[in-house]
């Protein structure tokens, strides 16, 4: 395989692997429905 | 607010991609031997996993235990991993003119392995992954890095494994014995104030360090080029010493010459050497080691 290639895909792996997994993390970490001291926000009396 | 999230890293992901084959592509052009350009490697190193902090931050402020755990553990290891490759990338960096001896461990692959893990719990703990699918995320990016930054370029003369030394450790041993005196060489002519003097060693230090090279990639021929190596470059040490000494204390003239002849001899026998090991042929290396040793003995080197 040319090395311009190898390099090609090497850059196209990591991007989807370590950007994705690195930005969906950060955005499970901010979309989670639990609060701080580990109440689930439905379950803190704001929900009816 | 996720759709955001990953709009914002897609935009991210193929602006990297665009700099980072136009920058390839003009690194290609330069040279053959340069890898990917620095700042692509130390983006995707150092910048690319940086969500994962900031989401530990978070999970860390709103309570989250198992993500905090989890996030943590893998901006650690994603740290690791990128040390271990930038220090791998930075033993074979090639400089200008100066070739160095590889690395003993492999750096690269190792670190890439710590980015796979980081990968694979981070997509785990941190983005709640099925394991399965975690270890598909780590397998996956432990191969990115191995195409993208390749593999080491390991040693035969002399490859430390685990701990152990294998049975050509001395070979190793005498690589890096041979690279120290060339660094000490190189040391020592930076105070000669004779610029062509100066640049003879320096053209010495390079010729010997091409033959390091040469020999690191051809072990078999390491026991006879070791002596002519040891010979010469003990005789290039002694005769920077004795020209740094006895220049400080008289104006030199005859020896200057004497120095002069001995180091251009020591040049076109370096040259001579690095070329028969290109051709793979040693045959009369005994004569002339014979013929050098005989001229430092009457110069008063050794």
């Amino acid at each position: 395989m040319p090395s311009f290639a190898r390099r090609l895909i090497g850059l196209l792996l990591i991007l989807t692997t370590v950007g994705v997994t690195a930005w969906q993390t950060l955005a499970v970490s901010c979309s989670s429905p639990v609060a701080a001291g580990g109440i689930p926000a439905s379950a803190s009396g704001s929900a009816p | 607010m996720i759709r955001l999230w990953l709009v914002l890293a897609t935009l991210v992901a193929v602006a990297a991609l665009i700099l980072g084959v136009r920058a390839n592509l003009r690194a290609s052009r330069r040279s053959r031997r340069d890898a990917a350009p620095r700042w692509l490697q130390a983006v995707l190193l150092w910048l690319l996993p940086l969500p994962v902090l900031i989401a530990t931050t978070v999970a860390m402020a709103r309570g989250l235990l198992v993500p905090l755990l989890g996030n943590g553990l893998g901006y650690g290891l994603y740290l690791a991993g990128a040390w271990l490759i930038w220090r791998g990338l930075g033993a074979e960096r090639v400089e200008p003119g100066r070739p160095r001896i590889r690395a003993d461990w492999p750096l690269k692959t190792l670190g890439g392995g710590l980015i796979g893990l980081a990968t694979g719990i981070t997509a785990w703990l941190g983005s709640g992954h099925h394991p399965a699918i975690a270890a598909a995320f780590a397998l996956m990016a432990w191969l990115g890095c191995w195409l993208f930054h390749g593999g080491d370029r390991r040693s035969n003369a002399g490859m430390h494994w685990l701990g152990r030394r294998d049975p050509s450790s001395r070979a190793r041993s005498a690589l890096v014995a041979a690279e120290q005196r060339i660094e000490a060489i190189e040391q020592a002519s930076r105070q000669i104030a004779q610029p062509d003097l100066r640049d003879r060693l320096d053209r010495i230090g390079l010729l010997a360090r091409e033959i390091l090279i040469l020999l690191e990639e051809d072990p078999g021929e390491l026991p006879r080029a070791r002596r002519v190596l040891g010979i010469y470059l003990e005789g290039v040490q002694r005769v920077v010493d004795r020209y740094a000494t006895t220049h400080q204390r008289a104006a030199l003239g005859p020896l200057d010459e004497r120095f002069r002849q001995v180091l251009e001899q020591i040049e076109t026998v370096f040259r001579e050497q690095r070329d028969r090991l290109v051709r793979r042929d040693v045959m009369d290396l005994d004569v002339e080691i014979e013929v050098l040793t005989n001229q430092l003995k009457r110069e008063g080197l050794i």
